[in-house]
């Protein structure tokens, strides 16, 4: 973290064994924005989450269902793609 | 004068007295608040809008809220001066703080296009510098990591207000742009962007009071932001003599006249 002096303290987010993030507490620099999480990489087709306005949390609790809630979004986004990938092939 | 003429006038693209006729074509000064869309680019203007204070952009929107600001327009620029010919892109055009305005109709734009052509080559130099900002804000976007892209956009704020005047020394101005709008026009997140602000004033670059661009240190933040204002400027020569004595920009008959006679 030498290279990010306003970082804290950062952790990896790890789903089903595979790293998708990293999370990072930022220090009293921040004015509003201060000892909150925030993700400071995510990978992937997560990448556009980091610049959700709503990707700011007061603990790594909120931090967890944030994610939770990003990853059952992209699930049934692929589900949806599926599905009309199938109907596609229907018709 | 008129901060539009006035910058094509400095720029060395437009004569005093061809000045002096564009002026009145643009119509009276109107105030637009802040966060109002001027319209949606599908809507069929008849006209362009010349900012005279104030800031505006050009944006588009992603279903979720997620914004791209794809140009800013500061006082002296003009927004849809190609829409009379070619269909505008899609997206938004609105204010982002409370803007003076006027309109320049697409009939006198036509009027100028047949019967004016030196005047028409000035308004086709400020359409080319909006593509030439449009060019570095992709290598800005693409290329630049997160301090670099917001000095670069931090001196291109800088000297766009200083060839209409207003920056001089100390180079200071309010803050034209919210942290979440630098963020949304550098395609970073707004604690990206506020770490690198901060990193800016740890360094002396820029000053540290709140709401206004104040920069200590000009050459750091050139240099940190690869800034090279060619790509803002219109000629090489300030005073416009080396394009109206050589006739290098200009319509087919100044070209074929060879004299720099343009009426």
């Amino acid at each position: 973290l030498a290279a990010l002096p306003s970082v804290a303290e950062g952790r990896l987010i790890i789903v089903d064994g595979k790293l998708v993030g990293i999370l990072c507490l930022l220090n009293d620099e921040y004015a509003d924005q201060s000892r909150k999480w925030f993700p400071e990489v995510m990978l992937g087709s997560l990448s556009r989450h980091c610049r959700a306005s709503d990707a700011m949390f007061a603990d790594l609790d909120e931090a967890r269902s944030w994610l939770q809630r990003v990853l059952t979004q992209q699930v049934e986004a692929s589900e949806e793609d599926v599905g009309r990938v199938l109907s596609r092939g229907q018709g | 004068m008129h901060l539009f003429a006035k910058k094509l006038v400095a720029g060395g693209f437009l004569r005093q007295e061809d000045a002096e006729y564009l002026i009145p074509l643009c119509g009276p000064p109107r105030i637009v608040p802040a966060s109002a869309n001027f319209f949606p680019h599908e809507h069929h203007a008849r006209h362009a809008t010349v900012i005279l204070s104030g800031v505006a952009c050009r944006y588009k929107m992603i279903a979720d809220g997620r914004r791209q600001i794809v140009a800013l327009l500061f006082p002296g620029d003009v927004n849809g001066l190609c829409d009379a010919v070619v269909p505008p892109p899609s997206g938004f055009f609105g204010a982002l703080r409370a803007c003076t305005i006027s309109q320049l109709q697409y009939k006198d734009l036509q009027r100028i296009r047949t019967e004016f052509p030196q005047i028409d080559v000035a308004l086709w130099a400020e359409t080319v510098s909006h593509i030439a900002i449009a060019e570095e804000w992709l290598f800005n976007i693409g290329q630049r990591d997160a301090l670099e892209r917001v000095a670069h956009l931090l001196c291109e704020i800088i000297f766009r207000h200083s060839r209409v005047g207003l920056v001089g020394e100390p180079i200071e101005l309010k803050m034209p742009l919210t942290q979440n709008e630098l963020a949304d026009s550098t395609g970073l997140s707004p604690v990206h962007v506020n770490r690198t602000l901060n990193e800016l004033r740890a360094k002396k670059i820029i000053g540290t009071q709140p709401h206004v661009l104040a920069v200590m240190n000009w050459n750091r933040l050139k240099s940190i932001g690869g800034f090279d204002p060619r790509y803002l400027q219109f000629s090489q020569s300030p005073t416009g003599e080396h394009l109206f004595s050589t006739n290098r920009i200009g319509s087919a008959s100044q070209r074929s006249g060879g004299q720099t006679d343009h009426r």
